[in-house]
């Protein structure tokens, strides 16, 4: 999930609702399968010291169960947060642990990026993405995800991955990204339906993609996308309701907007009135204005 | 309440004694004073309203809690039959503005009649059936007006399809795994269903049906995708994505009348062609796998109707949303280059082209949580 606009308590983002990420690990409404894989967050906030950084945490443990986390987010307030609960494949080869979880930030980088999603076969065009990877970037992988990868590659596409940059620059280093990882799996002859819902934020803008490689072409070994086809194509929902904590039904409830974009995979309220499903092959686009409202952009992805 | 009065509805009219009689039995009668909320936005939904007399709002809450009005219906409209065919909660919220009374007939009971080989009870499946068609048609065409005059964008060309592929491309048993076949007895019935038809791959990019014209065929995307859109002067809005186990081609086949719509490929796709003549035969037959392609085709209808009210949704979001004042002057900039919200119409055969779907700004300065009504 992602979210910019006024300073809310992590809590509220996190917990507040019936259908919350949190419970999303466990419980998603939408997506049967159980996101066991860990659990992580970057959140941005003003009155920080080094506000341009966001505080992060990480856990390989299921969140629901996480009482530092419940604490830390009753107490700390974010304009702009990526939070993501990890699924893998219920698979004795699956590496988890730290190194995997998202969202992933490297060491002086001012982007944070989690994905929805999974390259099938990445393994085999892993190392030819290496050339179209800045060295520099390269050395920072330490994991064993797509994801990394892919936000290794966004960077490489930015003049300078560590400097700050706008959001017209992320969207088109997204654009290019999305368009590297098309021609390499083409020259790998991967043609397998694989979704890549990313959030991307620096805490001042944030990027959501709702976009799948040869979407309908499902792998022929009935794994992980054969239990989905009611949503076969990895949704992104969006809204800019505000959380009443009077309110029963939190987000998408109905209440006044606050200049507030939030984003998830599916809504975080069983009740989903009141969100709004992005379309297929579309980015979304928000960025904070100078007073407190947020711009929000929905763009075709036309690759 | 009498079986008689059943006839008075258009959805029934023309019924013999017998039918109407048993289909009384499956019926429950309702009232809904003036105010009541018949059915709520997100709640499960589970049977069909028919409304003997009355009159109903029928509204759907956008995000930042304003109410986007769909419609005002009253005597002989039906509300909520999307939920006989489809699982899933209500996409809009039905409120009573005057007393009103009617009928209501359960997905249960629904699931009788749709088993049920006689003549009779086929008539009044397909007749609830295509109630759902005539939403789609009249969500397409909401649409287009949106756009503009749609027969400005009326075309005649006729698409050139590839040459149909041979044997060997449809497994059945990958059919039978599909969405639209999961009411089907396995493999064999599949079979029968698909035996005989013709396949096609369609390459990204390609079209498929023009809009304004008669399709040629409904389409089972068997694989791949196809992107069903409204086309106006160069610009489109895309209606619907149809993936593995979707129909394309509703209107038109499913009904008289010209495609609202136009389709072209958005993925490579592999298709299988029911022509017109051949599902008028299956909606018409006894036999268990007619009846099954039929659920099957009006169940899709029902699903593209759902994926139809989102590019309303969204626009009509963006379009109440109102500039802060920090950034109205960056909207007004971006509307003028925006104008229409739309899909560009042109592209090269293996990129789709890109542009800007919606931009709007939310803020304090943003419009209230009053509802516009």
């Amino acid at each position: 999930m992602g979210y910019l606009g006024q300073p809310t308590l992590v809590d509220d983002l996190l917990y507040g609702r019936d259908g919350s990420l949190i419970r999303q690990a466990v419980s998603a409404e939408q997506m049967k399968l159980l996101n066991l894989g860990g659990f992580g967050l970057a959140a941005w906030s003003r009155d920080t010291p080094d506000s341009d950084r966001p505080f992060t945490y990480r856990t390989p443990a299921v969140p629901t169960f996480d009482r530092n986390l419940r604490a830390l987010a009753r107490k700390v307030a974010a304009s702009a947060l990526i939070a993501h609960v990890r699924g893998v494949l219920y698979d004795e080869r699956e590496q988890v642990g730290a190194q995997n979880l998202h969202p992933f930030m490297f060491d002086g980088a001012t982007i944070a990026l989690a994905q929805n999603g999974d390259l099938y076969d990445f393994s085999r065009m892993r190392f030819s993405l290496l050339k179209h990877v800045r060295p520099e970037l390269a050395g920072l992988i330490e994991g064993t995800t797509d994801t990394e990868w892919v936000y290794a590659l966004v960077l490489s596409m930015l003049e300078d991955p560590f400097g700050r940059v706008d959001a017209q620059d992320a969207v088109i280093a997204v654009e290019r990204a999305l368009e590297r990882l098309r021609e390499l799996r083409e020259a790998h002859g991967i043609a397998v339906q694989s979704p890549i819902n990313l959030v991307i934020s620096d805490g001042r803008w944030l990027v959501a993609t709702r976009f799948a490689y040869d979407y309908g072409w499902y792998p022929d070994d009935d794994s992980f996308f054969a239990a989905e086809r009611e949503h076969d194509y990895t949704t992104l929902w969006y809204t800019t309701s505000r959380c009443d904590r009077t309110a029963t039904n939190g987000w998408g409830a109905g209440h006044r907007p606050t200049g507030s974009l939030l984003v998830a995979s599916e809504p975080l309220t069983k009740n989903p009135a009141g969100w709004l499903e992005a379309p297929e092959y579309s980015m979304l686009v928000a960025t904070a204005g100078t007073g407190h409202g947020v711009t929000v952009e929905l763009r075709e992805l036309a690759l | 309440m009498t079986p008689a009065r059943l006839c008075e509805l258009p959805l029934f009219a023309d019924l013999d004694e017998e039918t109407v009689e048993n289909l009384f039995d499956l019926m429950l009668p309702f009232r809904a004073p003036a105010g009541t909320v018949l059915l709520a936005e997100g709640e499960p939904g589970d049977r069909m309203h028919i409304v003997r007399e009355g009159h109903l709002r029928v509204s759907r809450r956008l995000p930042g809690g304003e109410t986007l009005t769909i419609a005002e219906v009253h005597d002989g409209a039906t509300l909520g039959e999307l939920s006989l065919f489809l699982d899933g909660r209500r996409t809009a919220t039905v409120t009573a503005l005057g007393d009103t009374h009617g009928w209501t007939l359960g997905r249960h009971a629904f699931a009788l009649l749709r088993a049920d080989s006689r003549p009779a009870a086929i008539v009044v499946s397909r007749r609830i059936g295509e109630t759902i068609v005539a939403r789609l048609r009249a969500r397409c065409e909401t649409l287009a007006a949106r756009l503009g005059d749609p027969s400005e964008s009326s075309s005649t060309a006729e698409v050139e399809l590839p040459p149909p592929i041979t044997d060997g491309a449809i497994d059945s048993e990958y059919l039978a795994s599909l969405l639209c076949f999961r009411r089907f007895e396995g493999c064999v019935q599949v079979r029968n269903a698909v035996a005989g038809r013709v396949a096609r791959e369609l390459q990204r990019g390609d079209e498929l049906i023009t809009q304004g014209t008669s399709p040629a065929a409904l389409y089972l995307v068997a694989r791949g995708a196809v992107e069903v859109r409204i086309v106006h002067h160069g610009a489109a809005e895309r209606v619907r994505l149809a993936g593995p186990g979707r129909f394309v081609g509703h209107l038109g086949v499913l009904d008289e009348g010209p495609s609202p719509v136009a389709a072209r490929a958005r993925e490579r796709t592999l298709l299988i062609e029911f022509p017109p003549a051949d599902v008028q035969r299956l909606l018409a037959e006894p036999r268990a796998t007619g009846r099954c392609c039929a659920t099957a085709f009006y169940e899709d209808a029902a699903r593209a109707v759902r994926q139809a009210d989102w590019p309303t949704a969204r626009n009509e979001m963006a379009k109440r949303a109102t500039p802060s004042d920090a950034n109205r002057a960056e909207h007004q900039q971006s509307s003028k280059k925006n104008r229409g919200h739309a899909f560009a119409g042109s592209r090269t055969h293996a990129q789709m082209t890109p542009l800007k779907l919606i931009k709007t700004t939310i803020g304090s300065g943003a419009a209230g949580g009053t509802s516009s009504e």
